[in-house]
This record gives structure tokens, C-alpha cells and sequence, in this order.
């Protein structure tokens, strides 16, 4: 196991360690190190964990072949450190850990879903990914090569075969199925039985003879522009290994752009399409149906193979290197000279395109002022605004304690997220015998709207207040 | 009892939801046992408004079971020629299945309620008075959204025929234009039927109503754009309805007053009329000092001005074209006429007629809705368009 990873497993051990108390540590300790004990000692014990970390060394993965495969079929058995920290990562998180959705159910309905967490697998499945990213940065590397014309020829096949797609679709099915073939199939045939073609290697290490016309016209620079080195070309030409750290600096940078990504569409997603600000939500809105109802029309009448496949010529040919700055100097020569209808127009006049006049929520809110029975018996002393009514079956009043209140009317706030109308105050409900019925209290009325019992009474005020839109 | 006072409190909603006192006591028996005998009746209602409102549990099988009707629907539409290919064969064979299963699961549907209603705990009393009123609250937002089809919050018979007269020239098109046959006509009248409660449809409506050039094209349709009235018109107009006359004797009042000329009566009258109630603005006033006989009239000129609240500048002179102006000239109580701005008025001032103030007295802005109901005097989320009076007292020697 590379020492970095273990310092993973080690720390996150640390932690789960931390969350347990002292008897249960020591219970899963113990239990794990007699697994392991038997484990290895059913296994032979052949080796001391020393000498198998000696001989794997710490940049192989545990349980993997020197090929590189890895799995319980493999030769050499697991470090002991590792099946310990399995063991214990095994018992002492959760016995069963909740399931991802399968595109492909598990043959065995009895048993676990999907294998149980462990230091050793993730470390060489880390590992693994490290080397297969590797071929995902070349492919990553050859399309931009093809999309920015430096590999000019390789452009036009594409163009050609998008073309074809444009025209029928079904050659999306089809041409992969020929590049399987005649690209990995004959290639791997040839490779296993060379074609015998007697033809003496050039001598002119090389040089070929004679320029072929159409790649001096599409290609991406003229004469003699500085040829960039790729990835493939530096690490062939420097002794020194570098791959691990182009690797490492290809991982951060796709983390990078990924996350930038991720918090595009994110900011897309909550900002722009969510009506922070209404008027471009609603304009972009208004463009998207407009769009879609054009096109739904113009569907029918519309060669859209021939739109396509030429919209998409169109876009690589501008961007071709020769071709780009020609056009961003005559868009820059035209937006010198604006037309006269650009210049007149007022600055705010835009904005006054969309109308926001949605009606917002309403409600109202209640608050209620209870009074507490004073000393001379039959006369009361204000208590408190409260949101509570203070029944005798209110838990505060059961707890001998004031209900949540407050002594002025202006500091009772509306709930969050709302406002109090200003064109409305507070006011009476006077219908006591309604709004006790709704409450389900069996108190005393009195002519002045208020609800009675043995200390305290209250009255209803309601108020409207308005849901904020934020 | 331990007082702890907070430094402040939240209000709690009024609880429209709340659980009413039980009805069990006081619902006659013959009623309960109507009302339990319709409680399927009204489940599967309360079921039907849920499909056409598009707020059903799982809306996936809404949307099938509408491809079904629609398959159906196409099936049945069709004439009884149906041209030999495989597709068309197909088609007619999945339309004929549907019509078949459509009728089926409804009857299956209606089935396992009255089943699962034998089988479970009959329903009490709320249970049955809550249903009704969620099937009359999902009624009556089918009919708003209905009424909001052919622009307005009430029914008018005169709106509905203009919406039926633009619409006909439009269906009259796309049908002699071959956009559409009638088959494709009654299956479009069916989708829009479907969607047109979703919330979809709804939004869609909403968030297009909020740009100003469909909200321009819709009103183009009721309102024709009214042509300003000028001072001097609505001085006649407001001229020819005073008839109240008031009788002042100078003499009684201060004798030696020249009165010779106009700016000595506007002198005369500025102090006049500062202890003079508003109750005698807009009437004539017969001046006597002696001989001869001198009449006067006295006009308070009331503007309307009035403002929309827009996004991002806030209050803004900038109306909708199809809503009221900025300026209006009131005529009478809810009759006001459009008129120019208020330098435009001053000028517009006819020759005989001099101004008594110096300036427009103005009064507190009026806050109100989108269609411009007065909600109060403070600006709240509510508040789109606000409106306010100027007045401004004239007056004219007359013969």
C-alpha cells in the first residue's frame, strides 16, 4: 500500500477511533487482530508482514499481481496492517451501509450488495484510475489537437464524418462499428501478422519529398511557426520520469476545470433560472418558448441536414487559426462604426421590456394579549402579547412559566420571510365564539371580546401580512 | 409564575386548516348518511380535478393515460378508411386497445374505491366536509384560471365574444391554409383542454404576460387609444355642470377694495379663498360692491397623476400604453380624461382665465394594485401602481 493512502486509512481510522468509547475500542481491536490472526494463519503464515512489505514496496498496491491485477485471486497475500485496518474499518462502521440504485441487480439476494469499505481496495483502485487517466489526457490532448486544427487533416475527417451524421443518423451507429473493426480489429491482426512488404526503410530519416496542397491550405499556421511540443514528444525526449507529475498536475487541473464546471451549471441552474433577477429569467424564458415554438414551426420546412452539417463547416472554418483573426478584425472594424439606430436608443430603455407585477401571498398572522387577574378580584392587569393563547393546557402555563410574549405591540415581528401589510394594523377579532371553536377551547366569553378563565384572559388580534419574495 | 419577557415575538398564522370543532354532534343524522353515501362520488371527483388541475400524486401516469386518450381519440376521429400500410394498421390497432382499456381502468378505478371503502374504516364527518371543500377550492381554481383565458376576474359576455371573434378569423386560417384538418383541430382542442389547468401551461402564461409588448398586443384588442382633452375643454366642461352660486357682498365684508383690475381680485381672492372651505371650490361666486355688478368663477383644476412601480428603478412616470396615462384632467368622480403634462397645462390656459395659485397643491400618493384599486397609503410588495391629485385653483371674470 503507497504510504500516502495508509495515511488516509490511518487517519480516518483515527477518527472512527475518536467516535467510539474506550471498552468498545478495545472490543473491536482485539476482535479485529484475532480475525487477522486466523486469517493468516490459515493462509500459511508463511511470510512475515515485514518481508511482504519489503518485497511489494510501497509503490505496488496490496492484494495486486505484479501485472497489476488485483483481486482475492491474487498470489500474494494482503499486508498484515492493511487486513487489520479492514478489519477494524469493518467493525466498527455501520453493518449495513445504505445502497446505491444498480443498473443490474445483484444475482445473490441474501447477501450484501456491493463489497464492504476497505483500505486496501480503495488504495488500488486509486492507483489504478492514476494509470488509466493517463490515456484519458492523450485522448483529451488528440481532440483538442483535431478541434483547433493542429492536426489538420484529422479536422476535416471529423467534419466529414459529422457531415455524414447530419445525413443520416443511423452512420452514428454505424461508423464506430467501422472504426472497431478497421481501426482495432485489422490494426491488432497486422500487429500479430505483419504484412510482409519487402520495402527498404527511407534513409532520408524522416524527410519525405514533396508537399501535398490541400494540407499546406488547411493548415493551422503559415510558414514557419514554432511546432509545440506535445506531452507525448517531451516525455519520450526527458529521461527524467515526469509522468507522475504531469499526471498529478493533469488531475488537479481537470479537479479545477470540473469544478469550475459543476459551479457554472450550478450558478445557471439557481441564479439565472431561478428568478433571482426576475427580468432575465422571465426574458430568458420568453426567448426559450419563442425558439421553441419557431423551430417546433419551421421544423417542417427546414433541409436541417444541410443547416447543421454547414453551420457546424461555418464554425470550424472560423476558428481556423488562419481564419479567426481576419474575422475578429473586421467585427472589430464594424463595431468601430455602429450604426446610427445603435446610438439613439436610451440606456434604461431595456429595462422597461417585462412587467413584474405578480400579487404576492397573503395571509394574516394572529397575536394575542393576555391579561392576568390583578390583586382586587374581578379586575385585570395587561400581562403580555403573546403568539400563545395561554390556556390552561398551555406547557408553558403547566410549567409555571410566562408564555413566549412581549410587552409592546411593535415588537411583534411577522413570521421569516414575510411582511407586515403596512396599510393594515392590527385588529380585534371580536368573534371570540369562532375563533375558541377553531381552537377547541371551552373557555368563558365576555361581551368584550375576550376569552376567560380562572387568572388570565386574552383577546385576538389579527393582522395581513404579505410574503416577501427574495 | 416566572415572567421572562422576550424582546421580541413572532405572530403565527391564522390557521385556515384548522381542525373545525367535530360536525358529528351537530349534523342531522339523514344528512350524515347522505353526505357518507356520496363520499366515493366525491373521491373520484376530487380524483378527476386532481387529472385536470395536473397536481395528482404521480403525474407520469397522468401524462400516459392522457397519450392514451389522445391515441384513442385519434382512432376514433378517423374516417373509416384506413390506407393499407403497417404504421397506419399499427396505429389503429394500439387506438383501438386504448379505447378499449381507457373505459376499463376507470371502472376498475371506481371499483377499487368503493372496495377499499368497504373493506377500511368508514369516513367521519371532517374527513367527508374536508374533501367537499377541496373539491369546491380545485373548482373554483379552475374556473379563475378560466376566467383568466378571456381577461378578466368576473364573467363578461362581451369579452368572451371578443375572444371568440379574434379567435374565428385565426381558426379560419390555419384550417384554409391546411395546417390544420378537423380531425387535427379536435385533437389540438383536446391537448390544450388537458394541459391547459397544468402548471405548466399556467407558468408559461404568467411569465409571457409579464412582457410588455403581449400585454400592448392583447389590449389592443379592447382599448382604442383616447385622445387628451385640453385645459380649455375641460374648463367648458366643468363651466357648463356649475350651477351653485354663491353671493358675496363686498361691502359687508371690506369696502375699500379698488377691484379694478384682475390682479387686484387675485389678490382679493387668494385671501378670500384662504379662509373659504374647499366645499366652495368650482363654484360661481356674484361679487357686489355697490355698482356695478361683477361675476366671477372659480375653478379648482384637479390632475390625476399617477406611476408604476417597475423591477429595478422603482416609481417611474412610464405607463403601460393600454392602462391610464400619466396625466389625467378629472371630469367627475371616476370620469377623468387624458390630458398633457403639467407644463403642457400651464400654457394651455385659456386668455381669460388667470390662476388663483401660484403652484399645484399636491395630496398624498395613493398606493394600488395592477388594476389600480386603492389599497392604501403606504407602498408595500402589493403595490405596483400609485396615483395622487394636484389641484390648482383658476379663475375667469364672466358676464
Amino acid at each position: 500500500m503507497p504510504s500516502q493512502w495508509r495515511q488516509y486509512v490511518l487517519r480516518g481510522s483515527e477518527r472512527l477511533i475518536a467516535e467510539t468509547t474506550r471498552d468498545e475500542l478495545v472490543r473491536h481491536v482485539a476482535g479485529s487482530l484475532v480475525d487477522v490472526s486466523v486469517k493468516q494463519w490459515a493462509s500459511g503464515w508463511g511470510r512475515t508482514s515485514g518481508d511482504q512489505e519489503d518485497q511489494q514496496g510501497d509503490h505496488q498496491g496490496p492484494g495486486q499481481d505484479p501485472d497489476g491485477s488485483a483481486g482475492p485471486a491474487s498470489s500474494t497475500a494482503p499486508p498484515l496492517l492493511d487486513i487489520l485496518l479492514d478489519r477494524l474499518i469493518a467493525r466498527m462502521v455501520p453493518r449495513e451501509l445504505p445502497e446505491r440504485e444498480k443498473l443490474v441487480e445483484s444475482v445473490s439476494p441474501g447477501g450484501p450488495d456491493s463489497p464492504a469499505i476497505s483500505a486496501s481496495v480503495l488504495a488500488s483502485n486509486m492507483k489504478r484510475m492514476g494509470k488509466q487517466m493517463e490515456h484519458l489526457f492523450a485522448a483529451q490532448d488528440r481532440l483538442v489537437r483535431v478541434l483547433t486544427w493542429r492536426n489538420e487533416t484529422g479536422t476535416l475527417v471529423l467534419l466529414l464524418a459529422l457531415t455524414v451524421f447530419c445525413y443520416n443518423p443511423m452512420y452514428l451507429v454505424l461508423l464506430p462499428l467501422l472504426a472497431l473493426l478497421f481501426g482495432v480489429v485489422v490494426p491488432a491482426y497486422r500487429e500479430r501478422h505483419p504484412r510482409e512488404l519487402h520495402v527498404v526503410p527511407s534513409r532520408a530519416q524522416g524527410r519525405t519529398l514533396g508537399k501535398s496542397l490541400l494540407k499546406r491550405v488547411a493548415r493551422a499556421s503559415c510558414g514557419s511557426a514554432v511546432h509545440r511540443k506535445t506531452v507525448e514528444e517531451a516525455l519520450l525526449e526527458d529521461n527524467a520520469n515526469l509522468q507522475l507529475l504531469v499526471n498529478l498536475r493533469d488531475f488537479q487541473n481537470m479537479g479545477t476545470t470540473t469544478l469550475r464546471l459543476t459551479d457554472a451549471i450550478n450558478h445557471f441552474l439557481t441564479v439565472t433560472c431561478a428568478f433571482h433577477d426576475e427580468r432575465r429569467t422571465t426574458l430568458f424564458f420568453a426567448g426559450g418558448i419563442t425558439s421553441y415554438i419557431i423551430l417546433q414551426l419551421a421544423s417542417k420546412y427546414v433541409n436541417w441536414s444541410l443547416l447543421v452539417s454547414a453551420a457546424l463547416w461555418t464554425l470550424m472554418l472560423a476558428t481556423h487559426p488562419r481564419v479567426r483573426p481576419r474575422l475578429h478584425n473586421a467585427m472589430k472594424r464594424i463595431h468601430h462604426h455602429p450604426s446610427q439606430t445603435n446610438t439613439e436608443g436610451s440606456p434604461g430603455a431595456g429595462l422597461h421590456d417585462v412587467v413584474v407585477d405578480d400579487q404576492p401571498v397573503t395571509g394574516h398572522v394572529e397575536i394575542f394579549a393576555i391579561y392576568r387577574e390583578a390583586l382586587v378580584p374581578g379586575s385585570y392587569k395587561f400581562f403580555l402579547w403573546s403568539p400563545n393563547v395561554f390556556d390552561p393546557q398551555d406547557e408553558c402555563r403547566r410549567a409555571q412559566q410566562a408564555p413566549p410574549g412581549v410587552r409592546e405591540l411593535e415588537d411583534v415581528l411577522p413570521p421569516d420571510g414575510w411582511t407586515f401589510d403596512a396599510n393594515s394594523t392590527w385588529v380585534l377579532d371580536r368573534d371570540v365564539a369562532r375563533w375558541s371553536s377553531e381552537k377547541s377551547l371551552q373557555l368563558q366569553l365576555d361581551d368584550e371580546a375576550f376569552l376567560r378563565d380562572t387568572v388570565f384572559k386574552r383577546q385576538r388580534f389579527t393582522r395581513r401580512v404579505i410574503r416577501l419574495v427574495e | 409564575m416566572a415572567e421572562l419577557e422576550d424582546s421580541q415575538v413572532h405572530a403565527h398564522f391564522v390557521d385556515g386548516h384548522e381542525r373545525k370543532k367535530s360536525l358529528v354532534g351537530i349534523t342531522p343524522l339523514p344528512l350524515m348518511s347522505a353526505l357518507a353515501k356520496m363520499y366515493p362520488f366525491l373521491v373520484v371527483v376530487d380524483c378527476l380535478l386532481d387529472q385536470v388541475l395536473w397536481i395528482s400524486s404521480d403525474n407520469k401516469l397522468n401524462f400516459i393515460y392522457l397519450v392514451m386518450e389522445y391515441l384513442a381519440l385519434r382512432v376514433l376521429f378517423t374516417s373509416s378508411f384506413i390506407p393499407f400500410n403497417l404504421e397506419a394498421i399499427i396505429m389503429y390497432l394500439i387506438g383501438i386497445t386504448c379505447s378499449c382499456f381507457l373505459p376499463i381502468s376507470f371502472a376498475y378505478y371506481i371499483k377499487s374505491v368503493y372496495n377499499e371503502l368497504r373493506e377500511g374504516e368508514p369516513p367521519t364527518m371532517d374527513e367527508i366536509m374536508d374533501l367537499c371543500q377541496n373539491v369546491v377550492n380545485k373548482l373554483k381554481t379552475i374556473r379563475a384560471e378560466m376566467l383568466n383565458l378571456i381577461g378578466g376576474n368576473g364573467f363578461s359576455v362581451r369579452r368572451l365574444l371578443t375572444v371568440c371573434v379574434i379567435l374565428s378569423p385565426l381558426q379560419y386560417a390555419l384550417f384554409k391554409l391546411r395546417y390544420l384538418d378537423a380531425r387535427g383541430f379536435l385533437l389540438l382542442t383536446f391537448l390544450s383542454a388537458s394541459l391547459f389547468h397544468s402548471a405548466a401551461v399556467q407558468t408559461t402564461g404568467i411569465l409571457l404576460w409579464r412582457l410588455v409588448w403581449v400585454r400592448n398586443l392583447y389590449h389592443a384588442a379592447w382599448n382604442m387609444d383616447e385622445e387628451c382633452i385640453s385645459l380649455n375643454q375641460y374648463i367648458e366642461y366643468k363651466s357648463e355642470h356649475t350651477s351653485d352660486k354663491v353671493h358675496i357682498n363686498l361691502d359687508e365684508i371690506r369696502s375699500d377694495l379698488p377691484l379694478e383690475t384682475a390682479k387686484d381680485f387675485t389678490f382679493f381672492l387668494r385671501s378670500f379663498l384662504s379662509n373659504l372651505g374647499s366645499e366652495n371650490y368650482n363654484k360661481s361666486f356674484v361679487i357686489t360692491k355697490q355698482e356695478p355688478l361683477r361675476k366671477f368663477h372659480v375653478l379648482e383644476i384637479t390632475v390625476i397623476q399617477n406611476q408604476r412601480k417597475w423591477d429595478l428603478e422603482g416609481w417611474l412616470p412610464r405607463l403601460m400604453e393600454y392602462e391610464r396615462p400619466t396625466f389625467l384632467l378629472e371630469l367627475a368622480e371616476n370620469n377623468a380624461r387624458k390630458c398633457s403634462t403639467l407644463f403642457g397645462l400651464e400654457s394651455e390656459l385659456p386668455p381669460n382665465w388667470f390662476w388663483l395659485e401660484t403652484t399645484w397643491r399636491f395630496e398624498e400618493w395613493k398606493y394600488c394594485n395592477t388594476q389600480w384599486v386603492v389599497l392604501g397609503e403606504n407602498d408595500t410588495p402589493e403595490c405596483f401602481t400609485r396615483t395622487r391629485n394636484l389641484k390648482r385653483l383658476a379663475f375667469s371674470e364672466t358676464k
